[in-house]
């Protein structure tokens, strides 16, 4: 699903930065894989190189089989908006938008079917479970909340790769459990490719893989080991098995 | 730029409108308001001042047409058998009235202490037919003593208060204060000398220094029947153009000298002009001023959102769109701004100023507006007011994403 191969940033100045260095990794589809790594390790610059917010110095990126470094600036909008889903680490929502309004605005701007995308971002605030939140703007919910609409706003356009950039930092730890469960639930029940940051070490057990980050290169590959990813999907099916049980 | 994109950038107008900051709003609506005001009502009062002057000039002074005797090939003092020709322009599509004057040069003199010394002041006498001059002019409206001739008064004059002296108005020379029923002696260049009562005094305010006396008697002093110095046209202006009138009198008189008021408008031309001049000045400052406070609002309001419209540009959302998004907010503050500001010069001002004229000495001054001035002021902020939110908008929109979210 995405394929990074050789990817450099360098920003220019008098001491040039050199925030990633000859990175290169492949995320299957359906898989949710962290990038973890110390503060200034070069997460967040890799996130944005993938997430088309950034230029690279160098490098490829594939995201599906569209080499995405080769589109142009309108081209890159656009896949942006049609294949990729961004979370931000602060709760970036519109603030004069409403919960609903805010998830409904990037298919809005697609131009898809209205109706059907209006009810598709209902079901997705339902599916984080704020369906009781539609109408709410962005100053009437928690962070924990908003969180949750950027979430479904994020998937609004069926994206291809769901982008986190530290999405609990800001969050405590039970707003963050739950996000955090929530992409467990998009990955496993919708097998949404998720490539998302963190730097606390307890969520490794929400993810497939890790990408260790040290000094803009990567450091090692952790693969997590299949008990805890066991256990993951016990719990995920006693969750599925309670919703289930709360629809009947 | 397709349908859903021009959609989406309403829809984030509408919702920025909707609860955006007010106090931003208020201020932006208020500023093209009042920009409005002043394009259009300082335009109109300037405009009415205009309209004001030159309308004077017509019913005090030159009519609509002034006729004079012939010029060319040789120069004759008087129009030949006025009658006929009157009756004969009378009939041209337009003409509401015609009025015959003879110009006479000559001095006025008034023995103010009644010791037998006259003071002598030299002016222009203008005869008239009382009834057909005020078909014609205004200026039997204008006394402000006694009263207007009658067409039998062969001994009585009317003059004007500038002459006759102490009615505080300014003049280089006057008589030194002469009232109705006061006796004055006039000598005419052809030395023809009469004692005259003064019947009616007049205060035109714009500084006539005239003396009238009836045809008849001007006939008797000059020695002419049937004739006439300068004929004058009132017309209707509205249903027949200036233009089409002279050219229709030049058929019936093709060998007197025929002038519309606006030749005859002399120096004045040259001041109206610079009325227009101020009116252009004042409406161009008052759209850059408006256009400036507005891009200077929403450039702060822009910056102050600069990492909501980098968030926008990162889930996907054109640039082309977030800019658009501020032009329909920019032109729905200035349509509020110019219909707030239309309302109240229509609805509250000039209704209070045409209950309050100014008085302005030779009328009474109210706005006056054009059409032109009207629609031109619309568009002018309308454009401006695109550009205000256009270039804040597209400043910040170009960005690089990243700077945009960076705090």
């Amino acid at each position: 699903m995405i394929n990074v191969s050789h990817l450099t940033r360098t920003y220019p100045g008098d001491v040039p930065i050199h925030a990633l260095r000859d990175v290169s990794f492949h995320v299957k589809k359906g898989e949710l894989v962290a990038i973890m790594g110390r503060s200034g390790s070069g997460k967040s610059t890799l996130l944005h190189q993938i997430g088309l917010i950034d230029t690279p110095t160098s490098g490829k990126i594939l995201i599906g089989s569209e080499d995405v470094l080769a589109l142009s600036d309108k081209e890159k909008t656009k896949f942006r908006l049609a294949s990729l889903g961004f979370i931000f680490q602060e709760y970036a929502l519109i603030p004069e938008l409403t919960a609903w309004e805010n998830v409904y605005l990037p298919a809005m701007a697609e131009g898809n079917d209205t109706k059907a995308r209006k009810h598709h971002a209902k079901e997705l605030l339902e599916l984080v479970g704020l369906g009781n939140r539609l109408h709410h703007y962005p100053s009437e919910l928690s962070g924990g909340e908003q969180q949750r609409v950027a979430v479904a706003r994020a998937l609004v356009n069926n994206p291809k790769v769901l982008l986190a950039d530290e999405p609990t930092a800001n969050l405590d730890s039970a707003s963050a459990r739950v996000v955090l469960e929530l992409f467990r639930r998009l990955n496993r029940e919708l097998n949404q490719t998720i490539l998302l940051i963190t730097h606390e070490p307890e969520d490794k057990e929400f993810v497939d893989r890790i990408l260790w980050l040290s000094d803009g290169v990567l450091d090692r590959v952790e693969n997590v080991p299949k008990s805890v990813q066991e256990m993951r999907k016990i719990l995920a099916a006693d969750g599925a098995g309670k919703r289930k049980q709360q629809k009947v | 730029m397709n349908t859903h994109e021009i959609k989406t950038a309403a829809f984030l107008a509408y919702k920025s409108i909707l609860r955006g900051s007010r106090s931003t709003a208020v201020l932006l609506v208020f500023i093209i308001s009042l920009s409005y005001l002043n394009i259009l009502f300082v335009s109109g009062m300037l405009f009415g001042l205009q309209d004001l002057m030159v309308r004077s000039i017509i019913n005090l002074f030159s009519a609509h047409v002034t006729i004079s005797a012939q010029q060319e090939p040789r120069v004759k003092a008087y129009i030949p058998d006025q009658g006929d020709l009157r009756a004969e322009i009378e009939t041209i599509p337009g003409v509401i009235a015609t009025s015959r004057h003879y110009l006479l040069a000559g001095s006025i003199g008034f023995d103010k202490l009644k010791n037998g010394v006259f003071k002598y002041i030299s002016g222009a006498i203008v005869a008239i037919h009382p009834e057909e001059e005020k078909r014609v002019l205004s200026l039997h409206t204008f006394l402000i003593d006694g009263e207007w001739l009658e067409p039998t008064d062969h001994d009585q004059i009317v003059l004007s208060s500038a002459l006759a002296g102490g009615y505080g108005l300014f003049a280089p020379s006057d008589l030194g204060g002469v009232r109705v029923g006061d006796k004055v002696r006039i000598v005419f260049a052809n030395e023809v000398s009469r004692p005259y009562t003064v019947k009616g005094i007049y205060n035109d305010a714009i500084g006539l220094f005239e003396t009238f006396i009836t045809v008849e008697e001007a006939e008797s002093i000059l020695s002419t029947h049937n004739e006439a110095t300068q004929i004058l046209v009132k017309a209707d202006v509205e249903t027949t153009s200036l233009d089409t009138l002279v050219r229709r009198i030049e058929d019936v008189a093709p060998n007197l000298k025929i002038q519309p008021y606006t030749v005859l408008l002399g120096s004045f031309a040259a001041f109206l002009s610079a009325l227009d001049l101020i009116s252009a000045i004042v409406s161009v400052i008052s759209v850059l001023v408006a256009a400036i406070t507005m891009f200077v609002l929403i450039y702060v309001n822009a910056i102050n959102k600069r990492r909501q419209i980098g968030i926008l540009k990162a889930i996907g959302i054109k640039s082309g769109i977030i800019v658009m998004s501020y032009l329909f907010q920019s032109l729905f503050y200035s349509f509020c701004g110019v219909l707030i500001g239309y309302f109240f010069v229509f609805y509250v001002l000039t209704p209070f100023m045409y209950a309050n004229p100014i008085d302005v000495i030779f009328g009474y001054l109210s706005p006056v507006y054009s059409e032109t001035a009207i629609i031109a002021g619309i568009v002018s902020l309308l454009v401006a007011s695109l550009l205000a939110g256009l270039i804040p908008a597209w400043l910040v929109a170009r960005a690089a994403i990243l700077k945009s979210l960076s705090r």
